[in-house]
């Protein structure tokens, strides 16, 4: 399978998540996908823009897609849910004229707006499917627990996400299960972790971050897996700053679910990039190694149960014949 | 205070976007000059001039001009040693080449070109000459309405 699609990697992937855009380009490239990214991109604005105003915000999304449209890319993905969400919010609320005249008073550059914009996870599962996933797998993740968390907008609000569950989402844990990790169930899974109020109000994300470390960690999950770079820092990067405030002693690993996937894909190490990690996933690692070669072990005892069992039933299958013959060749 | 997680949005009952609702709220405040929490006003306005200079943000830039707005110069300095050895955060911003475009859709909005009553009577303007000049007058009263609509 090859499909070409336009991909825009959002300021983060520059730097603060520069782990999750190697592992995404990777395995989108062994999958088949080949990303054409947009020429000259700018930033979306993220939250700041639209909470100053929602045409300034539309404006810098539009003039993305205005490159886009130089290169002749319509279908964008995607892998930073923020980011996702303007793009796919500029679309929205452009379809009304006077917004697009709006937007266009401040580009300058009018649409034709024939894009469609999803995120990284939301082409895997529709339009790559899980079950392409299989034949890539060199490491399956067996016996490693973790805990999926989806964040705010990758799902919500559903009306404008269009993707998966909006208040419980599975394409996360769907897709964790098909590399052979255990998912456990996660009631905190679209619950806010702070966002950007980590740096201005610095009490919030002590506090809901928290109960996400906490929960994370009373369920037994080896790590934390994210897919939206703003949660991954408040949960990796800040988790000191967050059991300081607290009291807490987490130490639990925040991984991208396309770092796992490079991981369990045998992908160089330079694409799965855990050393980009504040905190370490090898604990993480070397327990799901000492849970796999347990689960091994007992499926080796299961099997020498079962064969020992088949040779007893076998035996006295064998004697119970011979002891039938034996009174019949007394007779003869 | 809110984050923008758009729960409310999501469950409400009737159908209102209650987190659009939120933005809203910030723009008046923003325009009457009523931010609440001072800090949130100026890291978002750190983040937005960041962009407006590089056309992409720039963490150490943003980081500068908040610390600057708030006196906070010890905000998150502790992160610092976790993060740049690793390479995660550029030391000098990337730049894009269509920086000044971005700058102009800044210049353009403070000064008020994508205001509702400016870009109102230009399409006003614009449909009158359109039926002017195709002699279908009614048109661009039709055009009008259905904008405001």
């Amino acid at each position: 399978m090859s499909v070409t699609i336009g991909y825009f990697p959002g300021c983060s992937g520059q730097g603060t998540s520069m782990e999750y855009e190697s592992s995404t380009r990777a395995v989108c490239d062994k999958l088949g996908i080949t990303l054409k990214e947009i020429p000259d991109w700018n930033c979306c604005g993220s939250t700041p823009a639209h909470t100053v105003d929602h045409v300034l915000s539309a404006a810098l999304s539009s003039r993305v897609f205005a490159q886009a449209e130089t290169a002749g890319i319509t279908d964008v993905i995607t892998p930073c849910p923020s980011c996702l969400k303007n793009l796919r919010n500029c679309l929205n609320h452009m379809e009304d004229p006077l917004f697009a005249a709006r937007v266009e008073a401040l580009t300058e550059r009018p649409l034709k707006r024939e894009h469609s914009v999803k995120s990284v996870l939301q082409v895997l599962i529709e339009d790559i499917g899980l079950d392409a996933l299989g034949p890539h797998i060199r490491r399956p993740l067996k016996g490693l627990k973790v805990v999926p968390y989806y964040g705010c907008l990758m799902t919500r609000p559903g009306d404008a996400m269009r993707f998966d569950n909006p208040e419980n989402p599975t394409s996360l844990d769907r897709l964790l299960e098909a590399l052979g990790a255990e998912v456990l169930p996660f009631p905190l899974k679209t619950d806010c972790c702070g966002a950007s109020f980590s740096i201005p109000a610095r009490d919030v994300v002590p506090r809901l971050t928290g109960r996400i470390l906490d929960m994370a960690t009373s369920l037994g999950a080896d790590a934390v897996v994210v897919a939206c770079p703003l949660c991954q820092m408040n949960l990796d990067l800040r988790q000191g700053q967050v059991n300081f405030k607290n009291g807490t002693q987490y130490k639990i690993p925040v991984p991208y679910f396309t770092q796992l996937m490079a991981y369990a894909f045998g992908l160089p190490d330079t694409a799965v990039a855990f050393n980009k990690l504040a905190v370490s996933v090898q604990p993480a690692l070397d327990s799901m190694q000492r849970r796999a070669a347990e689960i091994a072990r007992q499926e080796r005892e299961e099997a020498a149960k079962k064969a020992e069992k088949a040779k007893a039933a076998a035996e006295k299958a064998a004697k119970a014949q011979e002891a039938a013959a034996q009174p019949a060749g007394g007779e003869a | 205070m809110c984050a923008t997680c758009e729960t409310c949005t999501q469950r409400c009952p009737n159908e209102i976007d209650v987190a659009r609702v939120m933005d809203v709220c910030r723009h008046m405040a923003r325009r009457e000059k009523k931010g609440a929490v001072y800090a949130v006003k100026a890291f978002f306005d750190s983040f937005l001039s960041s962009v407006d200079l590089n056309g992409r943000t720039h963490e150490i830039g943003l980081m500068a001009m908040f610390m600057a707005r708030t006196g906070r110069f010890w905000t998150d300095v502790e992160l610092a040693p976790k993060m740049l050895p690793k390479g995660k955060m550029a030391i000098l911003p990337h730049r894009i080449e269509g920086r000044k475009e971005v700058a102009d859709i800044f210049r353009r909005f403070k000064e008020g070109a994508a205001d509702e009553a400016v870009v109102k009577a230009r399409l006003a303007a614009m449909g009158a000459n359109v039926s002017a000049a195709s002699g279908t007058p009614g048109k661009s009263e039709g055009k009008d309405k259905e904008e405001r609509a």
